[in-house]
């Protein structure tokens, strides 16, 4: 454990430099040097409006995830459940799927308004995922277990207690990981596109319109803290589980 | 008792069983017979309800049945006590206790059902379908991923509570020792399509029972015959 830490800041520490010294052959426009970086970074912080761009985005994120496994439970669980709800939503789900996020934005900026669009594209593009982990989690229920509680009458409610909720919850957790991961990638190019006036996407537009790169990097770096974090809260949440 | 007339059953086209009929007596135990692939295990779940897609006529008045799988069937994720408890709507502390010493399980209680061995799994899976309290249990070749040993402790246990309890058993077995051990009455399967050849029936008292005795061995004897006919 101590030794794969000390191998990530070795691979940092590397990464840093190689950077550094490219940055040196090429104008700040291009690829501004990891200090300057730093110090837009720093610069933002001290910005007043700093986390409120980040709350703004989070924020959506946020709404973005809960509305997709609202929508995505009921639907994954019934066609985990039924043969012919299986069929006749897969065909959708693989559209919204493989169709490019994209499209989906810029469709999204057709339909919508402009601080709704970040938390549409959220649901478009984890929404698929979740309803086919959690199907799959109700398909894989083990049938053995489900005839134990047929001969041993055990009641409807002792049944998804004990049987459907934890057969579920390894899948969840792996379609959570992913969702986690994902938003808020999607979320800020939502943002970039949009302009909803506030949220980190649309400081790292603004960072792109001015010629900052050293800002739209700095705020770049931002979305992976926050993935970050929550991916290690996550973590956490597993660890005290088991 | 449980009557079971005639009984056919298809797998797509291939037939299982051809004309089974047999009687299981109350308080009794039952002991079907069978070469590996015979539908034994077929039959188990069709006396238990879980298959119903068959030919013929079954009668019984057993409303309560337990089931000792051929897998143990516990949930992993709940402790030994929880797969205990969850078989029962209101929890019967005295029964719990009397099960769980005969089975010599009571120190494992609040153990995780993964961290145990294939052995006591099995214990456990033969407490719940006691501890339910059922008329009737089922045994689907309880004893079959166990060595020899255990097969022999777990098998005494099960005697044991059957004695002190006196629910009717029913079990399916390729083994002819165990069956002669612990069976009233033997029902011998034939191959595919299986059906009733021969039923014997033991009228030793279990406690009295040894693998040494000319009657058994003469039992033996038949029932080798019988399978290598």
């Amino acid at each position: 454990m101590k030794k794969s830490f000390i191998n990530k800041i070795i691979a940092t520490f590397i990464f840093l430099l190689i950077w550094h010294f490219a940055s040196k052959s090429f104008s700040s426009i291009i690829l501004p040097s990891p200090f300057e970086v730093v110090i837009s970074f720093i610069n933002n912080i001290n910005d007043k409006n700093f986390f409120k761009h980040i709350g703004v985005t989070v924020y959506k994120a946020f709404w973005g995830i809960v509305i997709s496994f609202l929508l995505a439970f009921p639907i994954g669980v019934l066609m985990g459940i039924k043969k012919e709800v299986y069929d006749f939503f897969h065909p959708f789900v693989v559209f919204i799927q493989s169709m490019p996020v994209i499209a989906w934005v810029l469709l999204a900026l057709i339909w919508f308004d402009n601080n709704f669009i970040p938390v549409f594209v959220v649901i478009i593009a984890v929404i698929p995922i979740i309803i086919l982990n959690i199907a799959e989690g109700v398909k894989r229920v083990d049938h053995k277990l489900l005839e134990m509680a047929e001969i041993y009458k055990l009641s409807k409610g002792k049944v998804i207690k004990n049987i459907y909720i934890p057969s579920i919850a390894g899948y969840f957790e792996s379609s959570l990981k992913i969702v986690f991961g994902n938003t808020f990638k999607v979320v800020v190019m939502a943002e970039v596109l949009a302009h909803p006036g506030m949220g980190i996407g649309e400081k790292m537009s603004w960072a792109r319109i001015n010629i900052e790169t050293a800002d739209l990097l700095a705020w770049s770096f931002m979305v992976v803290i926050i993935t970050f974090i929550i991916m290690g809260v996550l973590k956490l949440f597993q660890k005290e589980k088991n | 008792m449980i009557k079971i007339k005639n009984l056919e059953k298809f797998y797509e086209d291939l037939k299982v069983m051809n004309n089974v009929s047999l009687n299981i007596e109350k308080e009794k135990n039952t002991v079907i017979i069978g070469p590996s692939g015979c539908g034994k295990t077929t039959l188990l779940n069709i006396i238990a309800g879980l298959d119903e897609d068959y030919d013929g006529r079954l009668i019984s008045n057993f409303d309560k049945i337990g089931y000792v799988f051929q897998e143990d069937r516990l949930l992993e994720w709940r402790n030994v006590i929880k797969n205990l408890e969850i078989v029962k709507e209101e929890q019967d502390e005295k029964l719990l206790n009397h099960i769980l010493e005969i089975l010599e399980i009571k120190d494992l209680i609040n153990k995780n059902v993964t961290n145990l061995s294939g052995g006591q799994r099995q214990r456990i899976s033969i407490a719940r379908a006691f501890y339910y309290d059922p008329e009737i249990i089922l045994l689907d070749e309880p004893f079959k991923s166990l060595d020899i040993y255990l097969k022999k402790r777990i098998y005494t246990d099960i005697l044991k509570l059957k004695i002190e309890t006196n629910k009717t058993l029913v079990m399916v077995t390729h083994d002819i020792r165990e069956a002669l051990l612990l069976a009233d009455n033997i029902f011998i399967l034939s191959n595919l399509p299986s059906n009733i050849i021969k039923k014997i029936s033991i009228d030793i008292s279990y406690d009295k029972r040894s693998l040494d005795d000319e009657r058994l061995f003469e039992y033996e004897k038949e029932i080798y015959r019988l399978f290598l006919d």
